[in-house]
């Protein structure tokens, strides 16, 4: 009880310092006049009697304050005086305290919004309702009819699945028109059970109910914003929800209701921003579902074998992600560049205050007291940087996010959390024991009498300046590092980019055609089934025509059909192939590609030896590829004629063996004869060396690959006509452009080398900054035996070229550290460079260059201060 | 311990207020004068120091204190042993017979 009394009496004290003091007033008031009117009663007159009892008290001023030292508040006490005297401290130089605390505040920014990324991306789990039991959910898509509706009915009835929604992409939007690509339109057509699924509520509004899908005829259709779009295109404004508004694009020229706004950050199912509900009162297979109490995914794939489940955690992070790891590395070296500059900032600033610490130890204040103090004004400096940093987080973060590529972050809710600011504080932390340790080991280990005579390091002693040319240096070198890094990475880019394809995709434009169904049919009970050749050949005929129609688009310059359009993700087939004329001496792996006649001059492939195939070499018999182990599905229809191109890859293999045109090879286990040779191009990514490949002559395949004339507007819209035309009920509407395929490809390339810059032109200034105020201090601290050098006869000249020269060596120093740092961890990331070695020189030459220069630059300022350094008046005041 | 010296001359005061504070409840004025009747007037503190050793005391929980009103109507704050206080009290009191059982020894021989 009279401890919590004694507390409050401390926190009171903290807080009205008067009224504890008032009371110890009080109460020895009181003694003193009982003593008095006893002296009275002895008989002393009134002012003798007051003043023999004020002798005996002793002081009463003393007394008052040893009784506030033991009452008054304590801990809570100093840390305050501690904390007002840090904050007189810090305000003495305002600029270079704003400096401190922005220099941090943006390290700790840069750091969080990296380590919210990269926890999201790798760590932290998905930001959705029991994100594990979440599926993605894929059906091949080439199943015949028959299988196709069994499956859609069984993943619809089956009680191992809740919660099942049904996502498509755009649908209700003419993708790729100005007004939508100007509005970054990403539109998904979902079920109201999709928010269900994730667990995700609007910030604003509500999510789709099971009424919404009534809503879609006649009048306006529901809708849901992204928080980007909102904020874009809407001002953030939470009183649009229930207006009628319109979306440039819409396909049935209907008018939307905004229900609900999304909270910032989520983007499922593919970088969307704006939600309607599925229109149809279809129910079609569910892509993504969550897995009923107890299933696994095992026990739903042994129900389901011919479908594939995924875990969402391994549908949204795939393993790339992981590549982007060691830049959380690299901004963690940001945040060391920020605190060591702090810490030369602050250290030289302890040295500086050199004599104000010397007199508050010879006045008795004890090293822990001090230490106290450097810890409370770290702290204060910190928690401004915090709080700034928390504030730039944010837009930081969304930022970064959009410098990735999408298909990495899309679905993550990539924004700081709880975690991040948890791991902030903990930077803050390490970053405040450094600040308080670091100049507290200063104070300790010199004497308070050197101290309080020389201003601390006025005497030139060499260890706090080593200590700070060190911190400079290793500034330099982490930056170096960066730089160099970035070199690599921004090289590694511009090659990948530049990297041959083989062929040109801009202008080029692929569609996928409607799957082809294969209808099987039973002629005889017991019999075998077999393939309605006549559907079959209607389907094919129909491709043919589609093909012949794009091809007689104004604007098509060729079209061609093939099973894969250039730069597609994911691995083609891949089958052993043999030659007769080798026997067993060649055995490889070869990419099998079905495609129609025109394929090559439609990518611009050069022929280099035999002839092109024609629809003539394609005979009558009808053959099956299967793309998969499940019997009656199918990828292409063909009609083999037994011949085949090949890439040059392959053929440089075959070429020992005879010419290559005429000899025979073995596919799997079908003989072909090939006709001739093409050029290599990049099939998957540009940065995998061509594969050898097989092109096999077919008589359709599943995507329409076209070359577009330049300057011809319509070109695409006349695609789209053609299909709608032809095959309005089934019809892709996503043209796919093989440009933008190329740019995904290479995403990761340009990722890397965007942050890797900006951390590197990040750190740059600190450093820079850094080797100034080294220095400068340097100079100020050297001011006397400057002085002297000047009085004795040195030339200006020579003291400016005694300054330059030591910055000079400090970053040659560090350069040498970080540049050695750099190549080494450029050897471990070798899998991530593309044209480029670990040890690059142009990088090396590059970093060196700029950072000799720009600090010979920076150092010109603290050299010309010491060069104007008056000796007479310096001396005189010594 | 390791008490300093400074510290043992404290704790003598300390002993003999807690001392004075064994029969009951007192204000520091009546705690100085209890201290010299009992003495015979031959201990004369300077009466302000009683104050800092009285408010050391309470923080360490020794003696517990409030606000009251005297026999004559006045304010002052009243001084009384907590149960920590008592055991102190015990406790010193049986080092401080220690102390002068020998001291006396060695004087006497």
């Amino acid at each position: 009880m009279s401890l919590l009394r004694l507390a409050v009496a401390k926190v009171r004290a903290l807080f009205r310092r008067n009224a504890v003091a008032d009371e110890i007033r009080d109460e020895m008031q009181f003694h003193v006049e009982m003593r008095a009117d006893e002296y009275e009663r002895q008989g002393l007159a009134p002012d003798d009697a007051r003043w023999a009892a004020t002798t005996r008290f002793g002081n009463l001023a003393v007394m008052q304050d040893r009784g506030y030292d033991v009452r008054g508040g304590g801990i809570a006490e100093t840390v305050a005086q501690d904390a007002r005297y840090g904050v007189r401290v810090l305000g003495r130089q305002p600029a270079v305290t704003a400096a401190i605390i922005l220099t941090l505040a943006v390290a700790i920014a840069a750091n969080t919004a990296l380590f919210s990324i990269f926890d999201g991306l790798l760590f932290r789990p998905l930001p959705y309702t029991t994100p594990d039991a979440i599926i993605r959910i894929d059906r091949p898509n080439n199943l015949p009819g028959a299988e196709f509706t069994e499956l859609q009915d069984g993943l619809l009835a089956t009680s191992m699945l809740t919660d099942r929604a049904q996502v498509s992409l755009g649908g209700l939007f003419e993708m790729g028109t100005q007004a939508v690509t100007d509005w970054g339109l990403a539109p998904a057509v979902v079920t109201p059970s999709f928010f269900d699924l994730l667990g995700v509520r609007p910030s604003y509004g509500r999510a789709f109910v099971a009424d919404d899908r009534d809503r879609t005829n006649g009048g306006p259709r529901p809708l849901i914003l992204g928080h980007e779009l909102w904020r874009t295109r809407f001002g953030a404004d939470p009183d649009i929800v229930n207006r009628v508004i319109e979306i440039p694009g819409t396909i049935f020229r209907n008018s939307w209701v905004v229900v609900g706004i999304m909270p910032p950050g989520f983007d499922f199912p593919s970088g969307s921003n704006l939600w309607a509900p599925v229109s149809q009162q279809q129910d079609y297979a569910p892509q993504f579902a969550r897995l009923a109490d107890g299933i696994t995914i095992e026990m739903l794939q042994r129900q389901f074998p011919v479908a594939t489940f995924t875990p969402l955690r391994e549908y949204l992070r795939p393993r790339g992600a992981m590549a982007f790891a060691f830049l959380l590395g690299a901004t963690g070296l940001l945040l060391v560049v920020a605190w060591v500059q702090i810490a030369a900032l602050l250290f030289s600033r302890a040295i500086a205050r050199g004599r104000e610490i010397g007199v508050r130890l010879a006045l008795g204040a004890s090293h822990g007291r001090l230490i106290r103090q450097f810890g409370t004004e770290a702290v204060l400096v910190a928690s401004a940087a915090l709080v700034l940093s928390w504030l730039m987080a944010r837009p930081l973060t969304a930022f970064v996010v959009r410098l990735l590529p999408a298909e990495i972050t899309v679905g993550q809710m990539l924004e700081p959390d709880s975690r991040t600011l948890l791991f902030t504080c903990a930077l803050s932390i390490v970053g405040v024991l450094l600040l308080t340790l670091l100049p507290a080991g200063f104070v300790r280990r010199t004497s308070t009498t050197d101290l309080l005579r020389g201003g601390g390091a006025g005497r030139a002693r060499t260890s706090p300046l080593r200590v700070r040319s060190l911190l400079t240096m290793t500034q330099i070198a982490v930056t170096a590092a960066l730089l160099y890094m970035a070199g690599l990475a921004v090289q590694s880019f511009s090659s990948v980019s530049a990297a041959p394809l083989g062929f040109e995709p801009a202008r080029m434009v692929a569609v996928r055609l409607p799957v082809v169904t294969v209808t099987t049919r039973v002629l005889e009970p017991g019999a075998a089934p077999v393939v309605d050749r006549e559907d079959l050949s209607r389907q094919m005929q129909l491709q043919l025509e589609v093909v012949e129609a794009v091809r007689s688009v104004p604007g098509v310059l060729h079209a061609a059909s093939a099973e894969r359009h250039p730069l597609q993700t994911g691995s083609p087939r891949t089958q052993t192939v043999t030659s007769k004329a080798a026997g067993s001496a060649i055995r490889v792996d070869a990419h099998i590609t079905n495609v129609t006649a025109g394929f090559a001059a439609t990518l611009g492939l050069p022929l280099m030896e035999g002839r092109d195939a024609t629809p003539d070499d394609l005979g009558d018999r009808i053959g099956i590829v299967s793309n998969n182990s499940a019997p009656a599905s199918v990828g292409s229809i063909m009609v083999v004629n037994s011949v085949v191109l090949v890439n040059q890859t392959l053929a440089r293999a075959l070429e020992p063996f005879g010419p290559v045109p005429g000899q025979v090879i073995t596919v799997g286990n079908d003989d072909y004869r090939v006709l001739g040779v093409i050029g290599d191009f990049a099939d998957g990514r540009p940065d995998q060396p061509p594969r050898p490949h097989v092109f096999v002559p077919a008589a359709t395949a599943p995507f329409v690959i076209a070359r577009l004339a330049p300057d011809v507007p319509g070109a695409e819209a006349g695609i789209r006509a053609t299909f709608d035309r032809l095959w309005a009920d089934r019809a892709s509407r996503q043209i796919i452009r093989i440009e933008d395929e190329h740019v995904r490809t290479t995403a990761d390339y340009r990722a890397r080398s965007i942050l890797l810059t900006l951390l590197g032109v990040l750190c740059l200034p600190l450093a820079i900054v850094g080797l100034i105020a080294a220095q400068m201090d340097a100079v100020r601290q050297q001011t006397r035996d400057i002085a002297i050098r000047l009085a004795l006869g040195a030339e200006p000249a020579d003291v400016r070229r005694r300054v330059v020269l030591r910055a000079v060596a400090t970053v040659v120093g560090g350069l040498a550290l970080g540049l050695a740092g750099g190549i080494g961890v450029g050897q471990l990331m070798s899998a991530y460079l593309y044209g480029v070695e670990a040890l690059d020189a142009a990088s090396v030459a590059i970093v060196a260059s700029l950072l000799l220069g720009v600090s010979l630059f920076a150092a010109l300022w603290p050299a010309s201060r010491a060069a104007r350094i008056a000796p007479a008046l310096v001396l005189r005041d010594q | 311990m390791g008490r300093t010296n400074s510290d043992q001359l404290h704790g003598t005061l300390d002993m003999l207020v807690l001392k004075t504070l064994q029969q009951g409840t007192l204000h520091g004025y009546a705690i100085a004068v209890r201290l010299q009747q009992l003495s015979n007037d031959v201990l004369q503190v300077e009466e302000g120091s009683l104050y800092p050793a009285l408010y050391r005391m309470e923080a360490r929980g020794w003696l517990a204190s409030d606000w009251a009103l005297t026999d004559t109507g006045r304010r002052a704050r009243f001084y009384k042993l907590t149960r920590a206080g008592r055991a102190q009290l015990a406790a010193e009191t049986a080092s401080w017979n220690r102390l002068t059982a020998a001291v006396a020894g060695v004087m006497n021989s």
